[in-house]
């Protein structure tokens, strides 16, 4: 397994991370979040996605679009290293979270991953209680106490909007709910650990319209307090949940720019014949 | 083809025919197997719930044909070749006799013997009347039940009172040792060392087997080593039994006689604080519960690694990339989702390979284990006996045992009569102490399936 184990504590640069890094920074947009400079991703031999610059905003959701097999999922997996359980990936370029570059040496993964926290975009309950799943992460994280548990678990359904409708059936198996309650447990779930960014993989994409519209009011919540990225293939919803848009094909970043702007005046004409549906 | 022409309708016509047949074959496999499994029980539970024969002195008496033989005076009776004991005179008890007239019947001055070997007596017989010296008026041969002449009134044995008339499973069945008699001969010895050896190897197997697969299935690298690990792993789970009894005879029996049992004394001393003796263990270990069940650890250990690698297996990535994806080591992931999650899988494993273990009677039998045993392992004999002497928990593993296959091997082996209903009614209390184990294991893997809906 490639998962590497360093023991090294992940340093929070909360501080110094403003100051580090970050010449290009257009200053109307404020200090990213996270930044990929020159980020290139090889399945073993294959490359998948090349020279990859893009920043994301802090407390601002970035929607990912583009063809199916274009790198999506790939770069958003990149952000959180969770390439690392796939054999034979490989990165080069910088990922920088908050000015850290998170692929370097001395970056404990299992960290990492505390604070950027990720969605799938078929839903994966845990085959155990509806408590237990939402308590395992701060549970690993070393939360023993009780009653702080239930808060935690409370507070994350209650934000996933999932807690009126399991409050008096949190023992019961997660296995049991529909799929829209399943994916919004498994937000509270990645909220259970309290991340500073939300990666989320179409996780809309096997729902109905109304449980999508409790999802997509969920994502206008959480931009409030958190970064959030999210993979789409639906281009209303990009365009009705995202303040950024960026647009890849075969493995490169074509165009990003303000979700508005990109939509009604795309600079590329390969963005502007994909989302008018010309494509290919 | 046109949609809707003939042909096309014969056609749907026939799927339909051939999908019914298929289901009604498949019907039929499983009423088949059912119908196997019923005369196979039906068969072992008639045997051990019959009153088995009886033997001892049984009355004698003549049959009544019904006709008015013309003859001078009295018949006389003279057998031979008897099959299922002797006639003798009441008045002497010593003496077999072989010939006897019929006042002497209707008297009630002849008895039958019966040892026991048939339901009823087999005898050639020849009828002669009191003249003696001429021809006899009637040669019988094979006069038993179903084969009774109609010529002449002929000795009847009535059978002795059966055995165990209700049947063999009784409550001294359960308490008693073994023994020559089968009315004594019991399965206490047996069910407590099968109970030992089976508590002891899923000790060792559960952590060993389920430890392996672990490591061959999350951490090893697929290296040309691991891929012959893996295919000497699934070899040996088709190794026969017997194999394994030679290899845990030479191993833990006999210890490659390496040691000499007056010599190699291993004394623990730590439990004399609780007043007990020291427990000495000898060091070729012999034919005691622990070799038995390192012998079968060994035995179900293949198995129990391949169905815990594939229940391993069968846990979808997503699973993993999920707790991953909440910051969990693979150490967290695999101890708190991986393993819970193929749990049901493992037990299944560990349920099929120890009941295959708890039956085996060859390795057993290999290594040495006398069935002619009448004390459980440690000689405990109750839980009282247990509170008073608690080393004896410590005593049993290096004590002798005795396993309900080897009895029941045993007894289907003794020529005494009515050993085969003794053999039925331990057969069934092995099956009984199969699902007693199976049991708890089936109950435990419930509890965790009822979250695994994938
Ligand atoms: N585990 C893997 N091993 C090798 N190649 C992979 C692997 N996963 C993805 N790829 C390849 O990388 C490229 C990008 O895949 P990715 O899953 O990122 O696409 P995507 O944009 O998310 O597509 P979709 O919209 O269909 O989800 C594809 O060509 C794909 O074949
Ligand atoms: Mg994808």
């Amino acid at each position: 397994m490639a998962l590497v184990k360093r023991f090294t504590q992940f340093v929070n640069p909360q501080g110094d991370g403003s100051n580090a890094q970050g010449p290009e920074v257009a200053p109307s947009l404020g200090t990213p979040k996270i930044e990929t400079r020159g980020m290139n991703f090889f399945y073993g031999t294959k490359q998948a996605l090349y020279d990859i610059n893009l920043q994301i905003q802090s407390r601002a959701v970035t929607a990912l679009i583009g063809p199916s097999g274009c790198g999506k999922s790939t770069y958003l997996r990149s952000l959180n290293r969770m390439n690392d359980i796939i054999e034979g990936t490989r990165v080069t370029g910088e990922v920088l979270l908050d000015g850290m570059d998170i692929y370097s040496r001395d970056v404990d993964v299992v960290s990492l991953r505390k604070r950027v926290g990720m969605v799938f975009q078929k839903s994966t309950p845990f085959p155990k209680s509806i408590f237990d799943n939402i308590a395992f992460g701060p549970r690993i994280a070393g939360q023993t106490n009780k009653s702080e548990l239930q808060g935690i678990v409370e507070r994350s359904l209650k934000q996933a909007a999932l807690w009126n409708e399991v409050k008096d059936r949190l023992k019961e198996s997660a296995m049991a709910l529909s799929g829209g309650q399943q994916q919004r447990l498994c937000i509270a779930r990645a909220l259970a650990t309290n991340p500073e960014v939300i990666l989320m993989d179409e996780p809309a994409s096997a729902l109905d319209p109304a449980s999508t519209a409790r999802i997509e009011d969920l994502i206008f919540e959480l931009k409030q307090n958190y970064t959030i990225v999210i993979v789409t293939h639906n281009m209303q919803q990009a365009a009705r949940i995202s303040e950024m848009t960026a647009f890849f094909c075969v493995g490169r970043l074509v165009e990003i720019g303000q979700t508005k702007q990109l939509f009604t005046n795309p600079t590329q004409k390969e963005t502007e014949d994909y989302i008018t549906g010309r494509f290919g | 083809m046109k949609l809707g022409d003939d042909n096309y309708e014969r056609r749907l016509i026939w799927r339909h025919r051939i999908g019914q047949c298929f289901e009604w074959l498949c019907r039929l496999a499983t009423m088949g197997a059912l119908a196997m499994l019923v005369v196979l029980m039906g068969s072992i539970f008639s045997s051990a719930l019959s009153p088995g024969r009886g033997s001892g002195l049984a009355p004698v008496s003549l049959t009544d044909t019904g006709k008015n033989l013309d003859t001078q005076g009295d018949l006389t009776y003279t057998v031979s070749k008897i099959i299922g004991g002797d006639f003798y005179f009441t008045s002497d008890p010593e003496e077999k006799i072989k010939s006897f007239s019929g006042t002497d019947v209707r008297g009630g001055k002849v008895v039958f013997n019966h040892n026991g070997k048939r339901a009823a007596p087999v005898f050639d017989l020849s009828v002669s009347d009191l003249s003696g010296g001429k021809e006899p008026i009637g040669k019988f041969k094979e006069v038993g039940p179903g084969r009774i002449p109609s010529e002449c009134p002929v000795p009847h044995v009535h059978p002795p009172k059966p055995a165990k008339p209700w049947g063999w499973l009784t409550w001294n069945f359960l308490t008693n040792g073994n023994s020559d008699d089968p009315l004594q001969a019991g399965i206490m010895a047996g069910f407590w060392g099968s109970v030992w050896l089976i508590g002891l190897t899923s000790l060792m197997v559960v952590p060993i087997g389920v430890g392996a697969a672990l490591y061959l299935e999350e951490y090893a690298k697929p290296t040309m080593l691991t891929k012959f690990i893996q295919l000497n792993i699934a070899n040996l789970a088709g190794v026969p039994s017997i194999v394994y009894g030679i290899l845990g005879f030479t191993v833990f029996s006999r210890m490659f006689g390496a040691f000499d049992k007056q010599v190699t004394v291993i004394s623990m001393k730590f439990l004399q604080f609780l007043g007990a003796k020291p427990i000495d263990i000898t060091l070729p270990l012999g034919p005691v519960v622990l070799s038995g069940a390192c012998t079968l650890a060994l035995l179900s250990l293949p198995v129990v690694i391949i169905t815990s690698q594939e229940a391993l297996r069968s846990i979808p990535a997503s699973l993993r990339h999920a707790a991953y994806a909440l910051g969990a080591t693979k150490w967290q992931t695999i101890w708190h989702q991986v393993l819970p999650a193929s749990l049901p899988g493992i037990l299944t494993g560990v349920i099929l390979s120890l009941s295959r273990a708890i039956g085996e009677a060859a390795p057993i039998a290999v290594i040495g284990v006398a069935a002619h045993l009448s004390f459980a392992p440690g000689r405990i004999t109750g839980i009282s006996d247990l509170i008073q002497n608690p080393d004896k928990l410590i005593r049993a593993p290096f004590d002798r045992f005795t396993a309900l296959p080897t009895l029941v091997y045993s007894w289907v082996n003794e020529a005494a009569p009515n050993f085969e209903h003794v053999a039925a009614a331990g057969i069934i209390v092995l099956l009984a102490t199969l699902l007693m184990m199976n049991g708890t294991a089936i109950l435990i893997r419930q509890r965790f399936q009822q979250w695994n809906r994938w």
